[in-house]
């Protein structure tokens, strides 16, 4: 089951850049690159840095306060052993971004798709 | 004189400046050599020229050595000279250039050509061959919208995709079934077809080129099947053909190649042949490695034991196509009868491992896609390893194989015969801590530079403490700062973006991004294209992030001087926007630190005062002592000298921070000569230190000059600073930056004014300067959408 909910247009998010919403309390950082939008927990699992602030590559995003990189399609931490940060389904609509909040409530999956 | 042994080498491709260099380490002193290149550009390295192609290296990087090193060495270097005939019985040559020479040993290193099949069509003008610096040039020069390569091996995949980089439209034409069938059985050379297509490149298995159409100038080719192709130009990468002239028709035992025995003498006394020329039991060769082995044996036949025999090379290959890994050596079908293979194939992440077993031993690897294993596979094909020590390479993920394992004796770097134990031996004896340093010791990975990443695991095996290698901007494609800067200059690019685009820099990965926006910035006088995603936050925002996601503010206050205004405004913005701390900074500023990112717009606003750059790899503040104006030994104006260098320097960005101090007198309050660049008054002058550091790292500057006037001072500053923005490396401080220089050459640029050099430093200075604004500004113009926001949909 998927519960849709519409964070933000397109255009909010310059191309190789992220920016944060917040769904139902929760920060989540909003990413667009070539290959698509993406939608991951905002907070970094090494110390909390705002993972929409850091710098943006295709599919990875290195955060801002002591470049932990994270992939953008799983959430996991490329370099280091640290527990990733759930990653969400995003669809794109006439614009608008997308993202799946179920995956909000119920324990946060691993891995996230790309839409183009 | 008469008493060296003279030495006359024929061609000076990748084999002939081998001999060349082995010649002369071996026997400087008892070799006369007389060189023959048939090429005008004179000796490069040929198995990097796709890297040419691609704008990755130029020239001088290619591995070109000047004609001084020539002279230097002693060696007779005949650029341009086409060897035409040669007297076997006399024991003499004669080049194009009409003069006989007289050898006592004569080495044949003519290498090959490509080979042109006998497709009508194949004299117009736009059908290209890709083998010498020359061609390639032609082929740029001729910039094509359209290109057909004819070929789908190593070579034609390597051609098509540096056409790629020059924004041509390519397809390959492919007559077998699958891609590299040389090296690659079915399966691997299906994936690499799918593997190259994602790069933009398209691929045509199974055709047949018929003719190539045009009138005069290529416009198309027609297939076997009839079909048409439209193009401006055909590239023939169908094959290699050895240059056996001038030998056979001198008498010399011809077949395909010069023929050569094992110690590599041809059937004429005292003449030699090595490299793509030769041919051996049989055999050609088409790679770097075996041509250098082959010097390897005649340099020990001429001067050494001769000992050392040659007994033919099994090929190992790796494609030079940038996010392409392929790995393959010897047998990579294993048709012959017995012959088994461990396989695990992922056509959905493009990743393929083959091994063939022949009576339980491995004798053929293939890889694709992951080739982190590479190393070891191709070492286990060489030694003939047992099937069980591979199996879990091919079967495990990348994660799973086991630690690396090589045995002293492995064959590290295949192209200069370079083995473990020898690199583990140079690393313990010289206490080599980076990999740069083991290259440049032990010549490893000088050649093609595909086993450098193994290079790098040996030395964390061997070495008490690794130091990162600073020498890579782009780790990913192994470019330094000063390839970039290359690309970025010699093909006018103004973004990251074009960069990205051009040779894949900051793609993939962004930890290069940052360096290469200062390059592009820098090479275009800050008339470049900014995107911000190629900037840290910290200058997305122009604050330095905090710990906990805030920013803090450091404005501009000229020479440390602030005012009762300043002050009061400094201390709203602090109670209005709820600032953690004030504090006041080991920079003689004023920090507010602690205030949310959508605020930073607003206490800009309330401030009114430029921003200080205390967040960024830029030009930072002049710290000044209080100087002449009040200080009882002040003997020069040191606080008007910070401000005015300040206000000359603002807004500037460097490879990396720069921070100054201007002191009234050498008691030097303002610790002048522990900064990057520092200036301290003294009786009728001033003295001008560079290269000054006391933070990490601590070290005395150097005096650059003493120059009598504040005017002087102030000139000597701008030429140093924009010296040091065009030449420093990415996060390279000027104290680490001057040293590698040299105080000297330093000098030999920035103060000889009669050069006129520094005037145009600082002209240079200016132009970039004028381009540059305060980016507090944004305040009012944000550059992107939702700059300052916190979370969208928040106000
Ligand atoms: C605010 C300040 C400390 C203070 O409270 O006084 C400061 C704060 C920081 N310094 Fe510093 N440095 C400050 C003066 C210095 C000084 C003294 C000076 O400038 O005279 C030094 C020694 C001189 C030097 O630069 O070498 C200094 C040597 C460093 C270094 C070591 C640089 C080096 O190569 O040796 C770093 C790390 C770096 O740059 O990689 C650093 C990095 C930092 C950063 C930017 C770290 C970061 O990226 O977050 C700190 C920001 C803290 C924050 O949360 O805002 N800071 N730092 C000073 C601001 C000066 C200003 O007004 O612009
Ligand atoms: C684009 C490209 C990429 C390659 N990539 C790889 C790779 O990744 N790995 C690998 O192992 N190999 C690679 N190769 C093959 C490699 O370059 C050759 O194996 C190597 O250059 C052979 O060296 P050589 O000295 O025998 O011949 P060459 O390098 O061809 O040198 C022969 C030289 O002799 C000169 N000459 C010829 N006749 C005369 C004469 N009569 N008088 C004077 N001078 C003469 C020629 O002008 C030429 O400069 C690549 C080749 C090309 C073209
Ligand atoms: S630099 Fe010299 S003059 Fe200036 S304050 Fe220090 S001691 Fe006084
Ligand atoms: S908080 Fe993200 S890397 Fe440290």
């Amino acid at each position: 089951m998927s519960r849709w909910v519409e964070v933000c247009a397109e255009e909010d998010v310059p191309r190789l850049e992220g920016r944060r919403v917040v769904i139902e309390g929760s920060n989540i950082g909003i990413f667009n690159t070539e290959e698509g939008f993406f939608a991951i927990g905002d907070v970094c699992p090494h110390k909390g840095g705002p993972l929409s602030d850091g710098d943006v590559a295709a599919t990875t995003v290195s955060c801002p306060l002591h470049a932990r990189k994270i992939e953008l399609r799983s959430g996991e931490v490329t370099n280091d052993s640290l527990p990733g940060v759930p990653a969400f389904p995003v669809k794109l609509e006439d614009g608008k971004v997308f993202v799946d909040a179920e995956e909000l409530c119920v324990k946060p999956r691993m891995r996230g798709e790309a839409v183009a | 004189m008469s008493e060296r042994l003279r030495i006359v080498v024929v061609g000076n491709g990748n084999a002939g400046a081998a001999l060349v260099d082995s010649l002369l380490a071996k026997d400087a002193e008892g070799v006369h050599i007389t060189l023959y290149g048939g090429e005008e550009v004179g000796t490069y390295d040929r198995v990097r020229l796709s890297e040419y192609m691609a704008g990755t290296v130029d020239l001088e990087n290619l591995g070109m050595r000047s004609d001084d090193w020539y002279e230097e060495q002693n060696v007779d270097f005949r650029r341009g000279v086409l060897v035409e005939r040669i007297d076997i019985k006399g024991q003499k040559v004669r080049g194009a250039d009409g003069e006989w020479v007289n050898y006592d040993r004569l080495i044949l290193a003519t290498g090959s050509s490509s080979s042109v099949p006998p497709i009508e069509g194949r004299d117009k003008r736009g059908v290209f061959v890709f083998r010498t610096v020359r061609d390639v040039e032609e082929m740029l020069e001729a910039a094509p919208e359209k290109a057909v390569v004819i070929g789908g091996g190593l070579l034609g995949l390597e051609a098509a995709y540096g056409l790629l980089t020059h924004d041509a439209e390519v397809t390959v034409l492919h007559r077998s079934g699958h891609l590299m069938n040389q090296q690659l059985d079915p399966p691997a050379g299906r994936m690499l077809k799918n593997e190259i297509e994602k790069l933009g490149v398209g691929v045509r298995v199974e055709a047949n080129t018929e003719e190539i159409l045009g009138n005069g100038n290529v416009q198309g080719v027609r297939l076997k099947t009839g079909e048409f192709l439209p193009t401006d130009m055909v590239i023939l990468c169908t094959g290699i053909v050895p240059n056996t002239r001038p030998a056979g028709p001198s008498g010399i035992r011809v077949n395909n190649g010069i023929l050569v025995d094992e110690h590599m003498r041809t059937s004429a006394e005292n003449v030699f042949a090595v490299g793509e020329c030769t041919e051996f039991n049989g055999q050609l060769i088409g790679l770097v490695a075996p041509a250098l082995e082959q010097v390897r044996v005649v340099v020990d036949t001429i001067l050494g034991g001769g000992e050392t025999k040659y007994k033919g090379s099994g090929a190992a290959t790796k494609l030079k196509v940038a996010g392409l890994d392929l790995t393959s050596a010897g047998d990579a079908y294993g048709r012959d009868e017995g012959c088994e293979a461990i396989v695990s194939s992922n056509p959905l992440t493009g990743v393929y491992r083959k091994a063939v077993i022949k009576d339980g031993r491995i004798t053929g690897v293939v890889l694709l896609g992951d080739v982190s294993v590479g190393p070891q596979l191709t070492d286990a094909v060489k030694r003939g390893a047992a099937a069980e020590e591979v199996a879990d390479w091919i079967v495990g993920t990348s994660g799973d194989v086991a630690p690396l394992s090589l045995p002293d004796d492995a064959q590290v770097c295949d192209c200069n015969g370079i083995s473990k134990g020898q690199i583990v031996a140079t690393i313990q004896d010289l206490g080599l801590k980076k990999v740069s340093e083991v290259v440049a010791e032990t010549k490893a990975g000088t050649s093609c530079g595909s086993c450098k990443p193994l290079v790098g695991q040996i030395l964390q095996e061997a070495a008490e403490d690794v130091e990162e290698d600073k020498s890579y901007l782009c780790k990913c494609l192994e470019l330094t700062h000063d390839d970039l800067k290359g690309i970025v200059s010699e093909r006018g690019l103004r973004s990251v973006s074009e960069v990205g685009e051009a040779c894949g820099a900051g793609k993939v990965c962004s930890d290069c991004k940052v360096g290469v926006t200062y390059i592009v910035s820098e090479v275009n006088a800050n008339r470049h294209h900014e995107e911000r995603h190629g900037r840290h936050i910290n200058d997305r925002v122009h604050a330095n992030i905090q710990n906990d996601g805030t920013f803090s503010i450091v404005p501009r206050s000229y020479g440390g001087v602030t005012s009762p205004e300043q002050l009061r405004k400094v201390a709203d913005v602090a109670e209005k926007y709820n600032a953690r701390m004030i504090k006041i900074t080991g920079s003689q500023r004023l920090d507010i630190l602690g205030v949310k990112k959508e605020d930073l717009p607003k206490a800009w606003e309330d401030l009114d005062m430029p921003s200080g750059f205390a967040y960024t790899k830029a030009f930072r503040q002049v710290k000044s002592c209080v100087g002449t104006d009040f200080c009882r030994y002040g003997v020069g104006d040191s606080t008007k000298l910070a401000i005015d260098m300040e206000k000359e320097f603002e807004n500037l960005y460097t490879p990396a921070k720069v921070k100054m101090g201007s002191s009234g007198c050498p008691r030097n309050c303002a610790e002048s000569s522990v900064k990057d660049i520092g200036a301290i008054a003294i009786e009728g002058g001033w003295q001008i230190y560079v290269g000054g550091a006391a933070g990490m790292e601590v070290r005395k500057g150097d005096v650059l000059a003493t120059v009598e006037t504040k005017e002087e001072a102030k000139d000597v500053m701008m030429a140093f600073m924009q010296f040091y923005r065009e030449n420093g490396h990415y996060k390279e401080r000027t104290y680490d930056f001057v040293p590698r220089i040299g105080l000297d050459n330093i000098r030999a640029v920035v103060l000889d004014e009669s050069s006129g050099e520094p005037e145009r430093l600082r002209e240079r200075l200016r132009e970039a300067k004028a381009a540059t604004s305060d980016p507090w500004l944004e305040r009012r113009e944000p550059a992107t959408k939702n700059q300052f926001v916190g979370a969208i949909g928040r106000k």
